[in-house]
């Protein structure tokens, strides 16, 4: 099949419209973000700074230990967050796809369920501080929320089901393996692209989270990247817009439409730069999958 | 394959999430934890008393003031304090959270604006009066008798007030350098029609500068001109002066017509800005900027104001200061359910009220850490330090008229304060709190009509006679059972004091 030019320059730039609309506000994002404060009020956002200023990033870094230290923690709960979830959603999703396992639709209905009714706010808030006593500890920024969810169960129990063949598990069976054993050495193999597309959602929830720590975490050792960020640019913002005299002439010194822009620019670096070898390794297990399917 | 996906290995699954829990609370409890202090497993057996307020900047050392304000009240009341600064956007929502299950908590700061009424009504704070009476001698001295009666509910007393300026003052704030720069003359200014000649000249020879602008997209230029008891945070107004309790709904009076109809002739005449009613940017970063001359607001004092704005301003007031209980009670300390011995809080909360060294760590910190006094009394940062660790928390707790005083302000600033606390109109029903709970509904919906129409007039950008729309919507929605039901508690109110 031979492609037509036209065809192949309108399919092209479609692409090429679409990246730009997708590139432009993060670029224009980052531009703002070394731009002089004055200048954004007095002119806008533009590409090119009216002046460079690095202001923005030297009031962030001004608390750099803590930052660094709230980069730190985020890494921590990234990675044993997504490590922990991925394991126990297969642990429940995988024997779920089995069909000898007894009181099957019960137990999907009962992680159905949860998909569709929550505690509220408060019940949630009690469990996890009267209850467990997690406040102000590391697990509150594990376990609530984010661990794993009904939906990525009921996925990976129906990738399980559709992409490995019962007789796979069965001819181990007669090789003398036992239920660990399948799962470690041939479930898991097999489900690596499901694997893959769960642990990124998990990863980037992690990544992103910020209300556990809102609620939970007081302790200021304890604060996650995204939560750190979200306080500052909250009392900057207060600070601001009700002064509570004294100290305010030092917090609307502050370039704050900068300091935004900076912010996001630094919450999201790191996966940015993780993601290009993350996507690589995405990609292939997507691949394999497709031609196994 | 003796085991099949029966029950012993469905319980694995459940352990190890059980595992998981337990692990978190021995950890919890296991662990020395950094900000502990003296919990019951010390041997002296001081209590400790957890106050949570919010904290607006860094305080990323307080514990270290936290020890230092232990050391005085151990010493002085036998207790040690536990700070629980929480960020002050998240605090109305943090405060509900705490209060609702079992937590440790003696002393929560609370507000009008953040649900103290109902945290009341739902049994979540303790009554004061009696350990007050035992206890806390010196908050009685300090906080005057008629500013306390904001913190009380029917008779019983369920916060004090932060002892700060309360009264505010509706006033035209405008730069010092436009005015010296075209030779205006403020003292004429008596009314808010009066401003008019001097936004004209503004208007006139300062294109690309607002005349006025709004202070936030709530604060608009006609919000502060509505000179009303507000009677809480629902429909149905009172006058300041007078004898008669009549509640009045503000759009249906003189002030709200003519209002509407000063700020449409200021905006027809040009000097708004387009956007006014929408814009989210502050009238100070305007102001900053150099994009705006002035705008309309209740002040404290017009330091402040200044300082927010970085420019030298003018505060011309045109009413009378005034003090309702939404100023005075935005404030308040008040005694949590869950705390075991209130006698301990209120000792403490005494000292908040009556000693310099305990108020004066709480606000400004550790001095020759977080502050430096200088020659002249006057406290500063010190000297290039841009981070101290603990940024200055002032007015939400405690005397701050104990506090010192940061360089920049004027000296005397709390005597000045206090006296124009003193001077101010104050509100006649201060201990008048409005129970919403009969009209919740009428007051959600008519919220939502105010929200659509009430920016529109304030800002000019409504015509007058499309109040009668207005209200005949807010009529709709319900707002005179709102009126009658304030009126109704009004009377019982008068009827009990």
């Amino acid at each position: 099949m031979k492609s037509n030019p036209v065809y192949v320059f309108a399919v092209h730039a479609a692409f090429v419209a679409m990246s730009i609309a997708a590139l432009f506000p993060f670029l224009l994002l980052v531009a703002a973000s070394f731009t002089d404060e004055q200048a954004i009020i007095e002119h806008g956002y533009a590409l090119i700074p009216e002046r460079f200023s690095l202001d923005a990033y030297a009031y962030l870094f001004s608390n750099s230990v803590m930052i660094m230290r709230s980069y730190g923690i985020t890494a921590f709960i990234t990675v044993v967050g997504t490590t922990l979830g991925l394991l126990i959603t297969t642990l429940i999703a995988y024997p779920l796809s089995r069909n000898i396992l007894p009181f099957r639709s019960f137990i999907s209905f009962f992680v159905f369920f949860t998909l569709l009714f929550q505690g509220g706010l408060v019940p949630f808030y009690l469990v996890y501080t009267d209850l467990l006593h997690m406040k102000d500890t590391i697990w509150a920024l594990l376990l609530p929320n984010l661990l794993t969810n009904g939906f990525f169960i009921l996925l990976m129990r129906s990738f399980f089901s559709l992409s490995i063949p019962g007789e796979v598990v069965e001819s181990a069976y007669v090789d003398g393996a036992n239920e660990l054993t399948i799962y470690y050495r041939i479930v898991m193999p097999l489900a690596l692209p499901g694997l893959a597309t769960i642990g990124l959602m998990l990863l980037i929830s992690y990544w992103n989270d910020w209300y556990n720590g809102l609620i939970f975490i007081n302790d200021g050792t304890l604060f996650s990247i995204q939560n750190l960020l979200n306080r500052m640019l909250a009392d900057v913002q207060y600070l601001q817009q009700n002064n509570l005299s004294g100290q305010a002439a030092a917090a609307t010194s502050v370039p704050i439409s900068t300091v935004r822009m900076a912010i996001a620019v630094i919450g999201v670096l790191p996966l940015i730069a993780a993601y290009p070898f993350f996507q690589k390794y995405f990609v292939k297990g997507l691949t394999i999958g497709a031609v196994k399917g | 394959m003796g085991m099949k996906w029966t029950t012993p290995a469905k319980s694995a699954t459940i352990l190890l999430a059980a595992a998981i829990g337990l692990a978190a609370c021995g950890n919890a409890e296991g662990e020395p934890k950094s900000n502990g202090g003296g919990n019951q497993s010390a041997p002296n057996k001081t209590y400790e008393v957890v106050m949570t307020y919010p904290a607006f900047g860094d305080v990323t050392d307080v514990q270290a003031v936290q020890d230092a304000i232990s050391a005085i009240t151990a010493e002085k009341v036998g207790a040690t304090v536990k700070l629980v600064p929480v960020n002050g956007s998240n605090y109305a929502n943090q405060l509900n959270l705490m209060l609702s299950g079992s937590e440790k908590l003696d002393l929560a700061y609370t507000s009008v604006w953040f649900g103290f009424e109902s945290q009341v009504s739902r049994g979540q704070l303790l009554p004061m009066d009696e350990p007050l009476a035992a206890s806390g001698k010196g908050i009685l001295e300090t906080v005057p008798e008629a500013t306390a009666e904001a913190g009380k509910i029917k008779g019983e007393t369920y916060g004090i007030p932060s002892m700060k300026a309360w009264a505010l003052s509706p006033s035209l704030v405008m730069r010092k350098d436009l005015l010296d720069k075209h030779g205006i003359d403020t003292t004429g200014l008596k009314t808010w029609s009066d401003a008019d000649s001097v936004l004209q000249v503004i208007k006139d020879k300062e294109p690309g500068v607002a005349p006025m602008v709004s202070y936030t997209a709530q604060e608009t230029p006609g919000t502060a001109m509505l000179y009303f008891d507000p009677l809480g945070t629902a429909p149905g107004v009172l006058e300041f002066e007078g004898t008669d309790y009549a509640v009045e709904e503000i759009t249906a009076t003189d002030a709200f017509a003519n209002m509407a109809a000063l700020m449409k002739q200021w905006f027809d005449k040009g000097y708004f800005n387009k956007d006014i009613a929408t814009t989210q940017e502050t009238g100070s970063s305007l102001i900053k900027a150099g994009k705006a001359f002035s705008f309309i607001r209740n002040i404290n004092d017009c330091y402040t104001e200044s300082v927010a704005a970085g420019a030298e301003l003018v505060c011309v007031p045109l009413e009378s200061s005034y003090m309702t209980r939404n100023s005075v009670a935005s404030n308040m300390m008040s005694l949590a359910r869950n705390s075991e011995n209130p006698e301990k809080a209120i000792q403490v909360l005494d000292l908040l009220y009556t000693d310099e060294a305990v108020i004066n760590l709480f606000t400004n910190g550790i001095e020759g850490k977080h502050y430096v006094k200088s020659t002249d009394g006057l406290i500063a940062k010190p000297e290039g330090v841009e981070r101290t660790g603990y940024d200055s928390n002032q007015y939400a707790v405690g005397n701050n008229f104990l506090s010192y005083v940061w360089t920049g302000n004027a000296p005397d600033i709390w005597k000045q304060l206090q006296a124009l606390n003193e001077s101010a109109v104050k509100s006649r029903a201060m201990g008048f709190s409005f129970d919403i709970n009969p009209v919740k509904a009428q007051i959600a919906s008519v919220t939502n009509v105010q929200n659509q129409y009430d920016a529109g007039f304030q800002t000019g950008i409504s015509d007058p006679a499309e109040l009668a729309v207005y209200r005949e919507k807010l009529k709709q929605a319900g707002i005179e059972k709102i009126v009658a039901e304030k009126q109704k508690q009004l009377d019982e109110w008068l009827d009990t004091k």
